[in-house]
């Protein structure tokens, strides 16, 4: 992913989502990673619900559609699709687990554990790296 | 969506990405819209293999917790997920068959 800003000037800065730490602050969900150009430099992105929300509204718009339908190659978009359906599972399951009680949304996330919490998208270290991408 | 990096000093960028215009170039999806608080333009460009990763950081459990707190949201997504889906596989349908056609000789 590219990110340019005016206060970047000419620069524009390049993250692999794949090497994304994810964590919840509260009322945010807290991406950090270090980008690999310009340079290895640290970058957080904290997102709130309606960040998340607008996140979904752009997966499911005719710019999408569009976009998945001619760039991707159909395993690809199975690969998604099978995100989005665990997303979908997930969420409901926290929902209806809170519902009846057994689940407490506010507290970290001890009653489901997951591979992810221990495998590429725990927190890495932020340190500098050079020649990568 | 609050944005930070080091290339950035110690300014933080408030995004709202409700707001951002979306466009398709030829290789990426491209966002852009304006940084009200300091006037500032922005862009980002999304590739497919980013696009998978948003997916699994939507997935994650941490993630899927968080939004399972707030009200009113499962339910539409799944339902605008029930009206994209047809569309999207009508339209790989489209571009796929476009793609296999033999080219046609003017006579």
């Amino acid at each position: 992913m590219k990110f340019w800003s005016e206060g970047l000037g000419k620069k524009e800065l390049v993250m692999d989502l794949r090497e994304t730490a994810l964590d919840r602050e509260g009322e945010a969900i807290i991406l950090t990673g270090t980008t690999l150009e310009p340079a290895a430099w640290a970058y957080k992105v904290t997102m709130c619900h309606e960040d998340w929300n607008a996140v979904l509204k752009t997966a499911t718009s005719a710019e999408a559609c569009a976009f998945l339908s001619t760039s991707l190659p159909i395993g690809k978009i199975l690969d998604m699709a099978l995100w989005i359906g665990k997303f979908v599972l997930r969420t409901a399951a926290f929902r209806i687990g809170s519902t009846v009680g057994m689940v407490a949304l506010d507290e970290a996330p001890a009653q489901f554990p997951s591979r992810e919490d221990r495998s590429a998208l725990a927190p890495i270290e932020t340190s500098a790296r050079g020649g990568r991408g | 969506m609050i944005v930070w990096s080091k290339g950035l000093g110690k300014k933080s960028l408030p995004i709202e990405l409700d707001k951002s215009r979306l466009s398709v170039a030829d290789d990426h999806l491209f966002m852009d819209g304006n940084i009200e608080e300091v006037c500032w333009d922005y862009s980002m460009r999304l590739y497919p293999q980013d696009l998978g990763d948003f997916m699994r950081l939507l997935a994650h459990p941490k993630t899927a917790r968080f939004m399972a707190k707030q009200r009113g949201v499962l339910l539409p997504f799944v339902w605008r997920l029930l009206r994209f889906t047809p569309v999207l596989v009508a339209a790989i349908f489209k571009v796929r068959v476009r793609k296999a056609a033999p080219a046609r000789v003017q006579p």
